[in-house]
């Protein structure tokens, strides 16, 4: 037992020096359960449970359970409601992340915790029973605006009822919720078993925090926007410019007035919302705007860095940045205000896209030759914080041509009702131009900018083209020859179905499966259908959970994998898990897009759900020997965990206990 | 007892004759677009000027050599300061420092901010430039009057506090807390005629006036080398005046509950508020004259003598962490002024000098 907390510490300090930002999190997830259904695919919760020997834990952990199924009945209308509304802040995203700690390091009692809200202190008292949080107590909130308050107090319910601090802000009371949620946590860091740990981790995002006055929401963000300017000797040239930029998040654009006067920012004014359907969000966007316009001005008058922002501020700072580059072009001799993202860790697709951005301009740098043909890629559209769809399977066939992008056509989506988005991604509106131009245009995937309305499919659309680059410049796995027009393969594919019966077809399929990885694209013989496959997901030697029915639905279309979907649990208290596997995390690929990108099994798993990801794994390889005209054996079931990854885990973890204790 | 008080000052210029009507807003018959520049002296050169800007009748003249030129930089001065402070222009400083709650502001906006907040600090918040949303309710902005509700006031008073504003002096940073907004109105016109002294002294011309709708500041002597002299109204009888002060290079600067005021129910209710109460000040004064060097401080001053009172007033005067003299008129029409005016104020009605 005691090694095993000691593999969680060890773990969580490598997720610590890795992630500083994320560490309020993990202490305050350290050791809580993670229990709840609905969880996005995208927030990957889980902190695994402690399901510990001890019997009556077990008990009041059930009746803990009881209770909280009781109050969904009363609080989840309330909860969707909200949720329609809530914006997922980027702190909830942040949170997720350190989740795979699973001892029970709350130490039992009564812990106060205090964070800024909104107008003056938050000030909470926690009760951890039995290593969980069992109640909140909000003791003093005095500067909090009343109305606002009171929908923020929401979130302790939520806190409690997921054990998490991984749950949405209430919309129009961002500001409160994200105070009381740093209160919990600020409480639960003195809950914690091994403080000293603790302080290390704290004083690393106090490097964040050190603005903390100027905004309060800094301290929980790592979402820096970073302003350079470029050769600032020279000065840009006064007079009043106007900026805005698109909200994403809520679909609004945002329009502001920047005087510059002697060279330097005088006022930032003039906020036009365009869009705004939601009029109670117009308070929150004036605070935030006049948060935003304080900052803009004191810190320019200090620094060039503005760090930390909602969606809203972020909107409203990059207006201000469109507005600023608008000043120093307009000196003739151009300067240049580059906008530096630095992406946020945890959010997975920002993240993922500079992945590819980077991936993409070097092999463009290296490679360079793009072999002609045309392409048939999928990827996966996921919804961005407001699901307003659910993922799908987004296709489409994309040309080279003398080395260069020609064009992007014939796409296919599993959900068809999303097809006015991709459309509207692909070819644009009469304001904005459409992906497809753009990407023809510049021949590159960077500094598209997504259709406003369709951001998703935007995105999608430009990771159709990465794919098909890779693909093109023959960097991924996925043989060109074997990929190029799909039109010649369809005439071969009958003949390839008369095939697949013969032995060598066969032998090559099981010579691979020797290698453990099955290439899909080296199958010729694959049936397009949705096939219904069950795993039985065994515990590891941790034995954390208890054994239960994995069922979900695998797509195959057009002889490659398009998505496993429709999962369903004989115990649904590991749902958590088995999203998390299956979409991955803020640093991990999912299982889905994993096999899509490879179009093999040859995956890796998500590191804090490995059974679940081994099952997905074998999910995909049950599902593919049926798809390849049910032959058995193409792949073989795994051991449900690696037993020598195990034990070097555990060697680690005693040289580390020796050093620590 | 006649509340309504209707306060002009005339100024008298000794040869001319000329009686000149500054009142406020109610007054569409007054006599200034031919107060000055007539009649002058042959061998004197003189331009005059007038102009609408900060809501009310402004005038400015120069005597001497350059004096054409000097009008005419004064009423660009004026142009430009009003553009910079008005609350309703929305390019203007104070409009976009309500509207987004910070900003750098420019020398001149920077300078009137620091004076109001030490003006309110040595007066205790008497004067508060903060409170610009009770005048918008009270209708004193619009003339579309109301008498707000005591929960109107009182939650709008919460938001009222020049204390709370964040000030940094030498970036001119400055930043208001949710819901305050400001209003610099109550001294712009005396910064304003404080700059068309500097204007004049810069263009050499020989002496000059200007009546900022009310205010007066007086550049030098009079061409014939005698004093000014300005009259101060009698808040009782708008055709009467209580005095006349003599004075050169000083601002004359009254503040009454004459420039906007309406009756609701019998009820008289003038536009100068108190901080405190969110109601039209009643403290026992009628008007206050200012005599001063700095214009800017003597604005600001009239009207926080006029909230504190005559007691507190006296108190500020005697503490003179602010040189000026004054001449204050109660409600029941008693007259006082202070030493400093002993030899330069002339009255028919009996006064009572403060030492």
């Amino acid at each position: 037992m005691k090694k095993i907390r000691n593999i969680f510490i060890d773990k969580t300090k490598e997720a610590a020096l890795l992630l500083p930002a994320f560490i309020i999190c993990a202490l305050a997830f350290a050791g809580i359960r993670m229990n709840s259904p609905k969880l996005s695919p995208f927030v990957a919760p889980v902190v695994k449970a402690d399901e510990d020997k001890d019997s009556g834990n077990k008990i009041d952990n059930a009746g803990d359970k009881k209770k909280s199924t009781h109050k969904k009945n009363k609080s989840e209308g309330e909860v969707t409601s909200l949720n329609e509304k809530a914006e997922k802040d980027v702190v909830a995203r942040q949170l997720s992340i350190q989740n795979e700690t699973g001892q029970k390091l709350l130490v039992d009692g009564v812990y106060e915790g205090s964070a800024e809200g909104f107008g003056g202190e938050i000030k909470v008292r926690v009760t951890v029973l039995d290593g969980m949080i069992n109640n909140i107590e909000i003791t003093e909130h005095d500067g909090e605006t009343p109305s606002f308050f009171e929908s923020a107090k929401a979130v302790v319910g939520y806190i409690v009822k997921k054990q998490t601090l991984l749950v949405d802000n209430v919309s129009g009371a961002t500001f409160s919720s994200i105070g009381i949620k740093e209160a919990v946590a600020d409480a639960l860091k003195k809950a914690y078993k091994d403080p000293g740990k603790m302080v290390v981790r704290i004083n690393k995002t106090n490097v964040d925090r050190k603005n903390k006055k100027v905004n309060r929401q800094s301290a929980s963000k790592t979402n820096h926007i970073q302003i350079i300017r470029k050769d600032s000797g020279k000065k840009v040239q006064d007079g009043v410019y106007e900026g805005s930029a698109v909200c994403e998040m809520f679909d609004y654009t945002v329009s502001l007035k920047v005087k510059f006067k002697d060279g330097k920012v005088k006022a930032v004014y003039g906020l036009n919302i365009s869009g705004n359907t939601d009029k109670a969000n117009e308070e929150y966007w004036i605070k935030a705007y006049r948060q935003m316009v304080k900052r803009i001005l004191k810190d320019d008058v200090n620094a060039d860095t503005v760090s930390g922002a909602t969606y809203s501020s972020n909107a409203i700072l990059e207006a201000f940045v469109d507005a600023c580059n608008k000043a120093y072009s307009a000196t003739g001799n151009r300067q240049q205000v580059d906008k530096v993202k630095q992406k946020n860790n945890t959010d997975k697709k920002e993240d993922k896209e500079e992945k590819e951005n980077v991936i993409n301009s070097d092999e463009k740098i290296e490679k360079g030759t793009v072999k002609d043909g045309t392409y048939y890629v999928t990827t996966i559209c996921e919804p961005d914080e407001k699901k307003e769809f659910g993922s799908y399977t987004f296709g489409a066939k994309v040309v080279f041509e003398n080395g260069k992008l020609k064009s992007i056509y014939g796409f296919t989506a599993s959900d068809e009702s999303n097809k006015s988005f991709y459309t509207k991604a692909a070819n644009g509106t009469t304001k904005q131009e459409g992906v497809i131009s753009q990407l023809i245009k510049k021949q590159s995937a960077q500094d598209i900018s997504a259709v406003t309305r369709a951001t998703c499919s935007s995105k999608a659309l430009r990771r159709l083209y990465i794919l098909a680059y890779n693909m093109a410049i023959g960097e991924d796995k996925v043989s060109v020859d074997d990929d190029i027009s799909y039109e010649e393969d369809k005439d071969d594919k009958k003949d390839d179905h008369k095939e697949s019966d013969n032995p060598d077809e066969k032998e090559k399929t099981d010579d691979k499966q020797n290698d453990d990885v099955t290439d899909i694209t080296k199958i010729d013989n694959i049936q397009d259908g949705v096939y219904q496959v069950s795993v039985i997901v065994y515990p590891d030697e941790w034995e954390d959970f208890e054994a239960y029915n994995l069922t979900a639905q695998v797509t195959f279309l057009e002889g490659r994998f398009v998505n496993i979907s429709n999962m369903e649990l004989s115990d649904e208290s590991n749902i958590a898990y088995c999203e998390e596997a299956l979409y991955g995390t803020v640093t991990e690929k999912g299982i889905n897009e994993q096999i899509l990108m490879k179009q093999s099994n040859d995956v890796d798993m998500v590191s804090s759900c490995t059974c679940s990801s081994k099952a997905f794994k074998q999910l995909f390889e049950e599902a593919l020997v049926q798809a390849a005209d049910k032959e058995k054996g193409i792949c073989e079931e795994e051991e449900p965990c690696k037993e020598d990854e195990k034990d070097e885990q555990v060697e680690d973890n005693e040289s580390f206990l020796d050093k620590e204790y | 007892m006649k509340k309504s008080i209707v306060k002009r000052i005339a100024i008298i210029v000794t040869g001319l004759s000329v009686c000149c009507c500054l009142n406020g807003c109610n007054n569409n018959n007054n006599g200034i677009n031919n107060a000055f520049g007539n009649n002058s002296n042959d061998e004197t050169e003189s331009a005059s000027r007038d102009v609408f800007a900060m809501d009310t009748y402004m005038t400015v003249t120069a005597y001497g050599k350059g004096c054409e030129t000097a009008v005419d930089e004064a009423i660009d001065e004026i142009n430009r300061i009003d553009e910079l402070l008005s609350v309703s222009n929305e390019d203007s400083e104070v409009y976009i420092l309500n509207e987004s709650g910070s900003e750098i502001v420019s020398d001149d906006t920077k300078k009137l901010i620091e004076a109001s907040l030490d003006l309110y600090e040595k007066s205790a918040g008497a004067y508060d430039i903060t409170i610009y949303p009770l005048m918008v309710k009270w209708g004193f902005t619009t003339g579309s009057y109301k008498v707000p509700s005591k929960d109107e006031l009182s939650t709008l008073l919460k938001n009222v506090d020049a204390g709370k504003i964040e000030f940094d002096k030498e970036s001119g940073f400055v930043s208001l807390p949710n819901g305050m907004q400001i209003d610099l109105g109550a001294i712009a016109k005396g910064y304003t005629s404080q700059r068309i002294m500097q204007i004049y002294e810069n263009n050499g011309i020989d002496c000059g006036l200007v009546s900022l709708g009310g205010n007066i500041q007086a550049y030098g002597k009079k061409y014939d080398d005698s004093l000014w002299k300005i009259a101060i109204e009698n808040p009782k009888d708008t055709a009467d005046y209580i005095g006349v002060i003599q004075v050169e290079d000083k601002a004359v600067i009254t503040s009454g509950g004459y420039e906007r005021f309406f009756e609701e129910d019998g009820e008289v209710y003038h536009h100068i508020i108190d901080p405190k109460t969110g109601y039209p000040a009643k403290s026992g004064l009628s008007s206050v004259t200012i005599v001063s060097d700095d214009g800017m401080y003597a604005d600001g001053l009239s009207t926080t003598l006029f909230v504190m009172g005559k007691e507190e007033a006296v108190k500020l005067w005697k503490q003179s962490e602010y040189d000026f003299e004054m001449v204050l008129v109660t409600d029941e029409g008693d007259i006082y002024i202070t030493d400093g005016l002993k030899d330069s104020f002339s009255s028919e009605y009996e006064y009572e000098v403060i030492e």
